[in-house]
This record gives C-alpha cells, sequence and structure tokens, in this order.
C-alpha cells in the first residue's frame, strides 16, 4: 500500500512538463587572482675599467680585474701609475639590478669580448681580448653564480671582472669594448 | 509507517524550493610578466595559454569554482531537470598602479555553453536531478586582459555570478 502511493506521486510530478520553478535567483561573488610581475632591469653604475697600463715588447701579458675590485697584473703587463700602485679608476663593471622582491633572476652575458683600440698616433690597434669574466653578485654573498635574488627592496647588485690580455709591443692605444648582460626573471 | 505516507502525500507541507551559489575556488590567473599588454587564458578544464605575456614562478593557473544547489522542497524520488540561467553581470576589471586587468570573456564547463559573456544570459539544462537537494559543481575559466604602464600588481577581480532557476523540468 505504502509503495502504492510512492508510485502515485512520482507519476504526478513525471507528469508536469514544466513544473513552474519559482524564478529565484542566487548569487555568488567569486574572484579572480593575478600576480603582474614588475618589470627587471640592469642600470650600469661603473664601466670594466682595466686603467692605464705598459705592455713590454718582449714578453707578453695580462691585467686581471676581480669582480671584487683590484686588480693584478702578469707578464709583460705593469700598471702605468705613479709609483707603481694600482691605478685609480680600475674598476669591475658594476650594475644595479631592480624588479620584483625576493624574484631570483639570472644574469646572461658573454664569457669573453673583444676590445678594440685606437692607436695614441692615429689609425686602429689591432684587437686585444678580454676573456674569464666573472660574475660577482651581492645577493649571494660573495660567490662567484650567475643565478641572484632581489632583495626585500627588488635591487640587487652585479659586480663582473675580467682579464686584459696584451701581447708583446702592443703599441699604446686607447681600448674600448662593449659588454652587454641580460638579465631575466628565473 | 501510515503517517509517513499521510506526510507525503501533503502537497501543502511541502517547502517552498530555494537555490543558492557558493564560490568555492577563485579563478587563478597565477604570476607572470608582460611588457606593456598581454593575455593570459585559464579555460574551465585548467588549460593555460598566453600571448605577449612570460610565465614565472607562484601560484598555479587554475579555473574558478561554483555550486550550485537546488533544493525542490518536496522529498520525492523523481527524476527532473533544471533549466536555469547564468549570468555574469558585467566586464571585471580592476586598475593597481600601472596595471589594468580586464577579464572580458569566461568559459565554463556548463553543458552546452562554452563562453559566457558578461551581460548575456547563457541557458543550460541540468539533467539527472534525482532527489530533493540537486546540486552541480562547475568550473569558469577566462582571459585576462593586462595593459602595464609600470611596476607590477597583484590583482584581485570581483567576479559575481547570478544562476536563477527558470524551469523545473
Amino acid at each position: 500500500m505504502r509503495g502504492g502511493l510512492f508510485t502515485v506521486i512520482a507519476c504526478m510530478a513525471g507528469a508536469s512538463p514544466a513544473l513552474a520553478a519559482p524564478g529565484q535567483s542566487a548569487s555568488a561573488l567569486g574572484q579572480a587572482e593575478a600576480v603582474i610581475i614588475a618589470p627587471i632591469m640592469a642600470v650600469s653604475i661603473n664601466d670594466l675599467d682595466f686603467g692605464s697600463l705598459t705592455s713590454s715588447p718582449s714578453a707578453s701579458g695580462a691585467v686581471t680585474v676581480a669582480a671584487e675590485g683590484g686588480a693584478n697584473y702578469t707578464g709583460g703587463a705593469s700598471p702605468a701609475c705613479a709609483g707603481g700602485g694600482s691605478c685609480a679608476g680600475i674598476t669591475p663593471a658594476r650594475f644595479r639590478v631592480s624588479g620584483e622582491a625576493g624574484r631570483s633572476y639570472t644574469v646572461s652575458g658573454p664569457l669573453a669580448i673583444t676590445a678594440t683600440g685606437t692607436l695614441m698616433a692615429g689609425g686602429a690597434a689591432p684587437a686585444l681580448a678580454i676573456d674569464a669574466l666573472t660574475v660577482h653578485l651581492d645577493s649571494h654573498a660573495g660567490a662567484i653564480t650567475r643565478i641572484g635574488q632581489l632583495d626585500d627592496k627588488g635591487e640587487d647588485r652585479i659586480a663582473i671582472g675580467g682579464r686584459l690580455t696584451v701581447p708583446a709591443g702592443t703599441a699604446a692605444a686607447h681600448y674600448r669594448a662593449t659588454l652587454t648582460i641580460m638579465v631575466t626573471y628565473s | 509507517m501510515l503517517g509517513a505516507g499521510l506526510a507525503l502525500s501533503t502537497p501543502a507541507l511541502a517547502a517552498t524550493p530555494s537555490i543558492t551559489v557558493t564560490a568555492d575556488q577563485a579563478l587563478r590567473f597565477g604570476s607572470f610578466f608582460t611588457d606593456t599588454s598581454g593575455t593570459r587564458t585559464v579555460s574551465a578544464t585548467g588549460t593555460v595559454t598566453g600571448s605577449a605575456i612570460v610565465p614565472l614562478t607562484g601560484s598555479a593557473p587554475g579555473p574558478a569554482q561554483f555550486t550550485f544547489t537546488y533544493d525542490r522542497g518536496i522529498n520525492a524520488n523523481v527524476n527532473y531537470s533544471l533549466l536555469i540561467a547564468v549570468l555574469v553581470p558585467g566586464t571585471a576589471s580592476q586598475i593597481s598602479g600601472g596595471v589594468t586587468g580586464t577579464i572580458a570573456s569566461f568559459n565554463t564547463d556548463l553543458p552546452g555553453v562554452s563562453a559566457l559573456l558578461p551581460g548575456q544570459i547563457a541557458q543550460i539544462t541540468l539533467t539527472g536531478c534525482q532527489s530533493r537537494i540537486c546540486s552541480r559543481t562547475f568550473r569558469v575559466g577566462g582571459t585576462l586582459q593586462v595593459a602595464r604602464t609600470s611596476g607590477g600588481a597583484e590583482l584581485a577581480i570581483p567576479i559575481p555570478i547570478v544562476v536563477t532557476v527558470l524551469a523545473e523540468l
């Protein structure tokens, strides 16, 4: 008997093709979230400067500027400064990086570049090689690495040192090279 | 035993039908960089695509999730369907500093509807309801258009969803 009652009710409901619903509405407030990261950029503060040096007519040499600062002369290369000490103005290349606080980033750049020169007497001088370009990041406290992390202000500093090789008998000239780096979020 | 049978046969005791919609999860576009403008699309199924953006590590992108619940008000073991209307009332946007984010279109996994355009009603038939309570969880994706003039921003854009029951079939 009870089963019969259930059956009747079910059939009645099923016989209503469009049982009028109340037209009630309900709403919910969802949310869309996104984090748009500020661009990262590097601004040059100092050039990589090897200073003034002399070359031997018979022995090749090199001057190395460390990323942490300081210069080291080998072979026929020596500083052309009063007293023979390190010349003022010798510095590694320095860049200030700014971007999103706390983000890690990667420094990309060449391992070696070529300096072109202009002879004191005029005309082009033979190119000189600059290699052993090393990267120092403040965020890694002295470690030589190419992956850094921006601090809570979104900043970091990069220093790049390198070695300039001076062949024997290199004529007096001014040399210049372009060192391009790229910083990208990692 | 007889009392139970009488209660079922008395329509006057039926409660008024009611509906609720809850927002279970936000639509997450994740973290990315764009130079001046770009778009990122998160589909209702979780597929992520982008244009003129660089995705970065951070929270994983994913669609929003909503749950629609219809209380028929009658205890009856019958099959029925619901004709509902879903509306996103307007364009969702936010300006934060030098960043403007706009969601101009949404997509969903609700049956028979792929796109939800702001201000346009989408009608959907939900089949397979069997008991007094009929509940459906659905996901909503979208395309976020970002225009950037400076800096970055954390965007939190409200997405109102309105669901109306048009008919019980």
